[in-house]
């Protein structure tokens, strides 16, 4: 008789069977999780202090409790429908111009046939990304000065100095410029990773097919790339609230506050003054419960209509 | 208050020890010391913990902390008490002094400059220190300097006269004075000007700093009226408005606290600056300009006036023979800096709820405005680090300027005076600090001490934890606001006649409330 060597182990064994089959991978996997867990999930407990009084002496177990007070006071503050509509100005501005021009970026490259001029490219573009954000507006501030770069060609051309750097309009503009200046190289990088994944027989199949430069980018480069593009499209729309405070405080001034002023600044000068935790946190919930509805709608839009999301 | 474990242990405990150790020491010689009056001396202790951010000009001298500065080291001798300083470095202050407060334990005392932003009787309530006036008896020097300079000790006591935390106290007058306008004198006199004493002479001599080349060098590169950033007492080109006497935030009016978007004054005063900033006269960049601008600005000869601070690099660079630099003097005395009424330093200090023997700390704190200590802190070791002259104590000049040890005139003096830093309780003395000032320095601190009249500025006032809570959110967005406009309206972007738009917003964004809790606080500002 043929001994059977089919051993059937019951369904709850699975996961653990699992792990111990792969244990190299989930070893490697590991310090990850854990950092996920006691620096991003246990500290989420800590969001309880929005609901509170919060005093640092006393600590969470005994400060005092308010309740929706943190929220409502931020929420009715008249200059709420500002902040937030500088926050949504500069977000969406960002990912309107900013999403596509890494692409376009990575796109170009990969249609370089010079090897070298290509990785030199790429290393000029994506310098700039390690620029800290002091350095950087203090080059953007020199060069838009009244008698600086910008403004001194305009005066070589005959035109009138603009002052960039005080006007409210061009804020915006200008925040989201010299982002993109800076980041684009590094943005372009896993597109240009992905580009490199897409399978060359079919590029192979649309030149048979009489495609040239151009339509293969459109029909073959393009869709191949396309489920990378939604990740980062989904994810960008993820933080649409988080415009970050540090660069623009160091750009704003007060002829420019109109526009310039979001809410994470905001809430850093309230914050300095008062050292409200409490209500900082309440701030920080407001924005991620924002940023979380905003995820979930564009996956579901995603998903609805290419049938492809992140979950 | 409940008496519960914390209460006892933090509270209850130490009053017993205190009122104990108070008793066996008190009861041998004193007589009529009841339990609870503290009438009897205590004594100095011989080891307390101090938690104190150490400068980062002491640092940069070599100190590891605290006690490595001159005055301490000679107040821990003349006292015999021993200090375990905890020093952090200064610009991780804030972030250290948060972790301190969550942790379990207390030094004896914490020196950090939060105090005055924190509501202090909450700390009381919460343990966290207990109020310096409760120990004033232990502390007769102290007294005595609140006694002989009330305007000082207004600005020590809360409006109930109590004191939670003890700042170091500018003793003299001239020592709040460390900015004011700058012109340069040596263009004035190349252009065959004389000093301006009012907007319409101080108009001509922009108009002739910016068209007739007073820097030599054949462009009109010149910056008439330099500054940074509009309303800001120390460098704004806003302060112009004072000569129109009018204040671009909280100001005194005939006995009353109000608002200078508010009074009619302020139309002229804006009219002058818009005309000045529409003919060029004022540095297109004035809102941009940050330090290192603004600096440069002045030591490349093309900032002609200014309000400059005292003492600095660009004052000693420039007044090196062919250039110089003067204060002006106020027109008619008007000034409205708050900055000049301010008798206050840094160093806010508190005994904590956990000291164990909170008499000690306050007598080992009032060592520090005894005549021994004025000394150490200012001067240091007679017949070493200073000597006396004629009956005046004059630093060593060696010490001070050629210091064997190689380092920088400022160095040596955040390394060995405490009224160099002003970071700890203590009594700053001009006679001390004019001694280190260049003369230039000395005489612009002198012209402006000595012209201003700044009476009507916005004195020091002290609000309730729930007036605090009612206008903070107002004043931000009134502060953003008057910004906004003010600079609007220089630069032309507005006119001066939308100041009765601005009014009317600013009462929307609840200016009368803020003025009433101003006025109230005023009200027990003047009674106290």
């Amino acid at each position: 008789m043929k001994k059977d060597n089919v051993v059937l182990l019951p369904k709850k064994h699975s996961l653990w069977r699992e792990i111990l089959k792969h244990k190299s991978i989930y070893l490697i996997f590991a310090p990850t999780l854990l950092f996920y867990l006691i620096f991003m999930y246990i500290p989420m407990f800590g969001t309880i202090i929005a609901f509170q009084d919060y005093s640092i002496r006393l600590g969470v177990f005994d400060s005092k409790w308010v309740g929706l007070e943190n929220f409502l006071d931020f929420l009715s503050n008249p200059k709420f429908f500002e902040l937030l509509r500088n926050t949504l100005v500069i977000s969406s501005l960002s990912l309107v111009i900013g999403f596509p021009l890494p692409i376009v970026l990575a796109l170009l490259l990969n249609e370089l046939s010079n090897l070298r001029f290509k990785k030199f490219v790429q290393t000029v573009t994506y310098m700039p990304h390690f620029i800290s954000t002091v350095v950087m507006v203090g080059i953007l501030t020199t060069f838009l000065s009244t008698d600086g770069v910008i403004n001194g060609v305009r005066a070589a051309l005959g035109l009138p100095a603009v002052q960039f750097m005080t006007t409210p309009e061009y804020f915006p503009w200008i925040y989201v410029l010299s982002n993109i200046w800076q980041n684009i190289g590094w943005s372009s990088i896993i597109y240009i990773s992905a580009i490199a994944g897409v399978d060359q027989e079919l590029y192979e199949a649309a030149r048979i097919d009489g495609a040239n430069r151009w339509k293969q980018m459109l029909y073959v480069t393009l869709p191949g790339i396309a489920s990378t593009m939604l990740v980062l499209f989904i994810m960008q729309v993820g933080n649409i609230l988080s415009v970050g405070h540090e660069k623009i405080l160091l750009m704003y001034n007060s002829a420019t506050y109109e526009t310039a002023d979001v809410i994470s600044t905001y809430v850093y000068r309230k914050g300095l003054l008062e050292s409200d935790y409490g209500y900082s946190a309440a701030v920080g919930i407001f924005n991620s419960v924002c940023n979380f509805t905003m995820l979930m709608l564009s996956n579901a839009i995603s998903k609805k209509v290419s049938g492809q999301g992140l979950w | 208050m409940k008496l519960s474990f914390k209460v006892l242990t933090k509270r209850v405990l130490p009053a017993i020890l205190a009122v104990t150790l108070m008793a066996t020491v008190g009861g041998c010689s004193k007589k009529g010391g009841e339990k609870g009056e503290n009438v009897s001396t205590g004594t100095m202790p011989k080891n307390l913990t101090v938690w104190a951010p150490l400068g980062s000009l002491a640092a940069k001298a070599g100190a590891n902390d605290r006690g490595d500065i001159l005055a301490y080291k000679i107040i821990e001798e003349q006292t015999g008490c021993v200090i375990d300083w905890i020093s952090p470095s200064s610009a991780e202050g804030l972030e250290k002094f948060n972790l301190l407060i969550a942790g379990d334990k207390l030094p004896d005392i914490i020196c950090a400059d939060v105090w005055s932003g924190r509501d202090t009787y909450r700390d009381i309530e919460e343990g966290l220190i207990v109020p310096i006036s409760d120990y004033l008896d232990y502390m007769p020097n102290l007294k005595k300097f609140l006694e002989e300079n009330p305007d000082v000790a207004k600005q020590f006591r809360n409006d109930d006269g109590s004191i939670h935390y003890l700042p170091s106290a500018r003793g003299d007058e001239e020592l709040t004075v460390f900015v004011g306008p700058t012109i340069r004198k040596d263009w004035l006199d190349k252009l065959g000007l004389e000093m301006p004493t009012n907007t319409d002479e101080l108009y001509n001599v922009l108009k002739a700093f910016k068209t007739q080349d007073p820097n030599g060098n054949g462009k009109q590169d010149e910056i008439a009226f330099s500054g940074m950033g509009g309303d800001s007492w120390s460098y704004g080109i806003g302060n112009i408005v004072w000569a129109y006497d009018t204040h671009y935030s909280f100001f005194v009016k005939d006995g009353k606290i109000t608002h200078g978007m508010l009074e009619e004054e302020m139309k002229p005063a804006l009219e002058y600056l818009a005309k000045l900033y529409s003919e060029g006269l004022i540095d297109p960049d004035y809102l941009i300009n940050d330090d290192e601008k603004y600096k440069a600005k002045i030591l490349n000869d093309r900032s002609g006036f200014f309000f400059g601070i005292q003492p600095s690099s660009y004052y000693l660079t420039l007044n090196d023979g062919t250039k110089e630099l003067v204060g002006v003097p106020y027109f008619d005395g008007k000034c409205y800096n708050e900055q000049y009424l301010n008798r206050l330093g840094g160093g806010q200090t508190v005994i904590t709820g956990d000291c164990k023997d909170p008499a000690g700390a306050a007598m080992w704190l009032d060592y520090f405005f005894s005549p021994e200590g004025i000394i150490a802190t200012n001067f240091g070791i007679e017949g070493e680090t200073h000597n006396v002259v004629d009956g005046k104590r004059v630093l060593d000049h060696d010490y001070v300027f050629n210091n064997p040890d190689g380092l920088e005139s400022k160095e040596v003096c955040h390394s060995s005076f405490i009224g160099a830093s002003t970071d700890f309780p203590s009594v700053q003395l001009w006679e001390y600090y004019s001694q280190t000032l260049q003369p230039w320095g000395k005489a612009a601190i002198e012209v402006w001490s000595s012209s201003a009249n700044p009476e009507n500025a916005l004195p020091k006032l002290k609000f309730t934890a729930e007036e605090k809570d009612l206008i903070s959110d107002e004043l931000e967005n009134i502060n953003t606001y008057v910004s906004t406009q003010f600079n609007n309206i220089i630069m032309g972007r507005a006119s001066v006649n939308d100041l009765d738009k601005i009014k009317e917003e600013l009462d929307n964004l609840g200016m009368q409330d803020v003025l009433k809790v101003y006025n109230d606080s005023y009200v027990r500002y003047l009674n106290k």
